[in-house]
């Protein structure tokens, strides 16, 4: 990652020289300066970049959007030169070579990403007509509601994990049904998508744990649980909240794409159909391709989709309620007023206003949302039960306190009942427990007192010192910083024969994912991820089982790569990354991360494969 | 913040008590959404196909209805919802049931597609004749009923249009000393000029009136169906005060008496009675049986499968159907409309009881712990004991003579499940007890001394759930129930409505024992009443001990 000074600084005098006379920069000037503002000038490097045409447009969004890596090289080939377009950037200073063993390499400097992202879209944009609408729908924070909306759910009803991590498919539809309905985002393929952002969210903020039940006999059960307060996470200035979702959202290439445009066309109203136009053209671009069998305006929502749900932009729709317009402004967030709403005799909750996400996370936790309504809520004996055991961490006082924080005074019958439930709904937990053993009473007593200070729940017999197994890394450190290394491994009981190794855990617990792959966006399109280099960036896919694709995979293989293939079925679009094992006549066999199985592949299907990071 | 209501993509409508529009909005929204629920702050209305079609059928378009939505409503309306009212409300009147020649009938489509469409479905194409047009169908009149119920099965409601038959004629009047009330006065009339339909009226407001002056304007033979015999009975009693019609052209078809005269009055167990548990039904009959020109059904959420399907081969006659409620819990609420007829009236009972017609409510459930002794039986005991053990609570027995005796003088039921415990509660207060035992004379002689004043306390066991009419009772004392069941514990209250001398209240107390399944059950009765808009308290015994005799003013929830 380098600044354009650090390369000009870094570049022969010979080479500076070029790109200012290239930029038609007088002699004398401070080149290494001027370069840099001739550089970051958005008008200038319009004219720039209209003046070099499409080919080196191409790669140049490929960098920005979707942060493919600019690489010249060539398995089972001989090397070839860099292209005409490449030599130009250089020559410009806009890309900035290097020469690696096989491959040639180009940088974008960093200042550069952004005037060339917004120069890009600005002239993506330049086509988009104006539009009205009949209304607007928006989804202010949506990611966040739905966040807090999963984060209560989960504590009344953990999501079972397989022993990867990964979800079981039955947990999907319960998780999907625990969001609120909204407005063309209810949908399987759309709740699937919310569902994900949701719990990336969560996840990234350090609001869900695995938990794991190793208890003898216990067999290893795995759940997503939730952990930590989100009232703070989700808290706070809602425009730095909504700001933080946008770039989160942004980390995909379809809404990234879509920010940029709608940065481009700040404050309009624009016609869906030729914004659509002037995604899949900016997408094209910086991809190479635009998948199969998906419609610019399915495509352009998938961009849109994560934008709108954070609230960086409004949908709009004609008298029928189709989607026809993008307002490329962010939606309102009502500052909350008074009270959320107010609870009836009958141990009802309605909103009477929108809540904010922290409301949202007190609401859903005590009181279940009545199935398919967005403003009515029903106390019940689980959802106080639940309340009571998740909510230590989001309050000292008890459900009915801060169930008056938010709907005011309860009926006495209603209030009353909670207090009944609240108490029979107190639970006891099973925490583990680790003995440090000191091996003898003096070392236990000075361990005690020394490095261990305030971490020992108990002393067992002479030389035994309770922790919570939660202190251990911090026990690990204390002892080691006092010349005591702890000894590896464990010796714990279980009830089974084939000990399940703790490692396991732990493994399971950072191996954990949302969902297998990148998620599907809006409409179920699923945004690609960036993390890929391609081979052969430039130049056309091959397409059927080509000599040079059986060549390059046969490199493939025997070096033992992991690739990303791009496959289309019957004009199906999907990827899958692999390991290759073997040419079998017209397929390629290969270990699919993805599955985690063995799999075939037509090798006819194969459109590109590219090196996965 | 503007609109009083929220319109939700379920397609329920919440609406704001405290809000400046509420009155309007309820007008409104009772013309196309039925009400769910009326809790103190917000109400919520259901629409729903039927209710739509049953305002379709009052002559309202969808246009309104989405307009009414998008004006009310605080926030967006989902378009889901929009779309649907316009489709739903679309759907009817483009099949119409008319008059054909030859004793056929005509069914007409306002497309020859949607003709097609419906005859595509087996159970529609085998009651029809032919097509007699690109647009038109016949069918024996017999087939009218069936037809119906085969095409709203399919989504397609029928605007019948077909005559009526009138009937043998019957000299009914209203007597003199009866005055109807207004909303009485316009069910009546709204039913008469439908000739067939639903009037909807919450307890204690006298649907049985309403009844009585259709049969009167209807001026034909009448069979009326309702609920158990005790119903029965009040029938023949309201009948006999209020109408000129004699007292020999009222029969009674029950298992005791088989009179089919004039005015029959028979219940749903007695058409739906079976010799044997695979065999037919002989008494459904009983509606071809004579040339009836009205049939009324009495608690028409009750109506049974059965009687729907001989509902069905009476189609030309006239029909109204009596209710507190059009919900039914077995979805079975789009026969009603096809085969018994739309909505034609429905008054809001908390107009009815802010003009007096019948009595405010206050509900408490006093949680009675169990002594130690039975506490430890509970906790040993299996689930299925466990709910007799809490409801037989003996600590219970002093909690009724607290409560009596917070209420000196007042007509009060103890009603309870468990015989065994009714009658010592019986014995411990000198009461009179009314069980499924005791002989009919015995009990309308025990209920005629109550209604007279001359007894203040009846025990009661199930029997006194349903129709039974005690216009004076104003205490309530719930010793026990079934497993949470919401409408008998709407008909207890129902007891109470009448309207009351003096302050015009009436009070229901629930004894559950404390932190057992009562509890629980007894919870989702407490929802049932809470949700009508009734205001519930929770009581300890001591809490109730020291209430002051009759000085807690029962309140209904602010409309």
């Amino acid at each position: 990652m380098t600044a354009i000074a650090e390369f000009v600084a870094k570049a022969s005098k010979k080479h500076v020289r070029a790109v200012a006379r290239a930029l038609g920069l007088d002699e004398g000037n401070d080149y290494k300066r001027e370069i840099q503002r001739a550089l970051t000038d958005e008008r200038r490097l319009a004219t720039l970049l209209d003046r070099l045409g499409d080919d080196a447009r191409g790669p140049l969004a490929g960098v920005v959007f979707a942060g493919r890596p600019i690489e010249m090289s060539q398995y089972g080939f001989e090397r070839r030169a860099p292209s005409r377009a490449m030599l130009e950037l250089e020559r410009h200073g806009l890309l900035y070579g290097f020469e690696a063993g096989w491959s040639h390499h180009y940088v974008l400097a960093d200042d550069l990403h952004e005037p060339v992202r917004a120069v890009l879209a600005t002239r993506a944009a330049g086509a988009v007509a104006d539009a009205t609408a009949h209304s607007f729908i928006a989804a202010p924070l949506q990611t966040a509601h739905d966040a807090a909306s999963l984060w209560a759910h989960l504590a009344r009803e953990p999501a079972r994990l397989k022993a990867d991590g990964e979800l079981y498919v039955r947990a999907s539809p319960k998780l999907a049904a625990a969001l609120a309905p909204i407005e063309f985002g209810d949908a399987d393929q759309a709740r699937t998508a919310r569902v994900a952002a949701a719990l990336r969210l969560l996840r990234d903020d350090e609001l869900l744990r695995v938990r794991v039940d190793d208890r003898p006999g216990g067999g290893g059960r795995r759940e997503l649980v939730p952990a930590g307060d989100p009232t703070r996470t989700l808290g706070g200035d809602p425009v730095r909240l909504r700001n933080r979702l946008m770039s989160r959202a942004q980390e995909a290439v379809e809404p990234d794409i879509a920010v940029a445009l709608v940065r481009a066309l700040a404050g309009r109203t624009v016609e869906l159909a030729s914004f659509a136009a002037a995604f899949c053209g900016l997408l094209a671009q910086s991809m190479g391709r635009l998948p199969r069998g998906v419609t610019a305006q399915e495509l352009a929502l998938a961009g849109l989709g994560p934008i709108w749900h954070a609230g960086g932009l409004e949908l709009g729709r004609d008298a029928d309620g189709g989607l026809v317009a993008v307002r490329c402004a962010p939606a309102e967030i009502d500052a909350p007023e008074g009270l959320l709403g107010l609870c009836q005799g009958n141990f009802e909750i309605v909103a009477l206003r929108e809540p904010t996400p922290p409301e949202r996370v007190e609401l859903e936790l005590i009181a279940e949302r009545c199935s398919g309504q967005t403003h009515a809520f029903a106390l019940t004996r689980a959802s106080v039960a639940a309340a009571v055991r998740a909510g230590r961490a989001l309050a000292a006082d008890g459900p009915v306190e801060r169930l008056e924080r938010l709907v005011g005074e309860l009926p006495q019958n209603v209030a009353r009942s909670i207090d009944g439930w609240a108490h029979a709904g107190r639970t006891v937990s099973l925490r583990s427990a680790l003995f440090v053993d000191a091996g003898d009473a003096a070392r236990a007593d000075e361990l005690a007192a020394g490095p261990l200070a305030g971490m020992v729940v108990a002393r067992l017999g002479e030389g035994l010192l309770a922790i919570l197994a939660d202190d251990l890394p911090a026990i690990e450190r204390a002892l080691a910083g006092a010349g005591l290394p702890l000894e590896p491994g464990l010796d714990r009981v279980s009830g089974r024969w084939i000990e399940r190794d703790s490692a396991t855990s732990a493994a399971a617990e950072s191996a954990w994912q949302p969902c297998a792959s990148a998620p599907p966006g809006l409409l179920g399109f699923r945004p690609r991820g960036r993390q890929v280099s391609t081979i052969g960036a430039q130049a056309a896919a091959p397409t059927g089982a080509s000599s040079t694709l059986i060549a390059n995979l046969a490199t493939l293989i025997d070096e033992g790569k992991l690739v990303e293939l791009s496959l289309c079925d019957q004009g199906r679009y999907e990827t899958a990354v692999v390991i290759p094992t073997q040419l079998d006549g017209d397929q390629l066999l290969g270990w699919c991360e993805d599955c985690q199985q063995e799999h075939a592949f037509s090798l006819q299907s194969i459109e590109q494969v590219a090196l996965a990071a | 913040m503007s609109g009083p209501a929220i319109v939700q993509s379920d397609r329920s409508v919440l609406l704001e008590v405290a809000h400046a529009g509420f009155a309007g909005a309820r007008e409104r929204l009772a013309a196309f959404a039925e009400l769910e629920k009326s809790p103190e702050h917000v109400h919520t209305y259901r629409i729903s196909p039927v209710s739509l079609w049953n305002a379709a059928a009052a002559g309202l378009r969808a246009e309104e209805i989405a307009h009414t939505l998008v004006e009310l409503s605080r926030y967006d309306v989902p378009q889901a919802v929009l779309a649907d009212v316009r489709d739903l409300c679309a759907r009817y009147g483009r099949l119409r049931l008319l008059d054909g020649v030859g004793g056929l009938l005509r069914l007409r489509s306002d497309t020859p597609a949607l003709l097609v469409e419906v005859m595509r479905a087996a159970p529609v194409a085998e009651l029809l004749r032919g097509c007699t047009g690109p647009c038109e169908a016949s069918l024996a009149a017999p087939a009218r009923g069936p037809l119906k119920q085969a095409l709203i099965a399919l989504g397609w409601p029928v605007e019948d249009l077909a005559r009526y038959e009138d009937g043998d004629a019957l000299a009914v009047q209203l007597r003199d000393e009866l005055e109807l009330r207004d909303y009485q006065q316009e069910a009546a009339a709204a039913f008469s000029a439908a000739g067939a339909g639903v009037v909807v009226l919450p307890c204690g407001s006298g649907k049985t009136i309403v009844g009585l002056a259709a049969i009167a304007a209807q001026g034909a033979e009448t069979l009326i169906v309702t609920s158990n015999a005790t119903s029965v009975a009040q029938w023949r009693r309201e009948l006999l005060a209020n109408t000129t019609v004699a007292p020999e052209a009222i029969g009674e078809y029950s298992g005791q008496a088989k009179q089919i005269r004039p005015i029959t009055i028979t219940t749903y167990q007695m058409l739906t009675h079976r010799p044997r548990r695979d065999g037919g039904f002989p008494h459904l009959d009983l509606f071809e049986r004579r040339e009836w020109g009205l049939v009324v059904y009495d608690e028409v959420h009750l109506l049974p499968a059965p009687v729907f399907r001989a509902t069905a081969r009476i189609q030309a006659r006239r029909r109204l159907g009596l209710t507190a409620t059009l919900i039914r819990e077995d979805g079975a609420a789009p026969l009603v409309f096809s085969l018994v007829g739309p909505k034609r009236y429905d008054a809001p009972w908390r107009e009815l009881e802010d003009a007096g017609w019948i009595a405010g409510a206050e509900c408490a459930e006093v949680r009675v712990p169990l002594a130690a002794e039975p506490r430890m039986a509970y906790a040993l005991a299996e689930a299925r004991e466990r709910f007799v053990l809490a409801s037989g609570n003996r600590a219970k027995d002093p909690v009724v003579r607290s409560v009596l005796s917070r209420h000196p003088g007042a007509q009060a039921l103890v009603i309870g499940y468990h015989v065994a415990q009714l009658g010592r509660i019986a014995q411990q207060l000198g009461a009179a007890l009314i069980t499924g035992n005791t002989p009919r004379h015995e009990r309308e002689t025990l209920y005629d001394a109550f209604r007279a004043g001359d007894v203040h306390v009846l025990c009661v066991s199930k029997v006194a759930n349903f129709a039974l009419d005690l216009p004076s009772a104003a205490v309530a004392v719930q010793v026990s129930g079934t497993f949470g069941s919401r409408q008998e514990e709407a008909q207890r209250l129902g007891r109470l409505l009448r309207p009351k001398p003096g302050d015009n209240r009436a009070w229901f107390y629930t004894l559950v024992s404390h932190e057992t399944c009562e509890q629980d059950y007894a919870h989702r009765r407490q929802l049932f009443l809470a949700e009508q808009g009734y205001r519930y308290s929770v009581l300890s015994p001591e809490e109730l001990d020291a209430m002051p005799a009759l000085g807690n003013r029962p309140e209904r929830a602010a409309a």
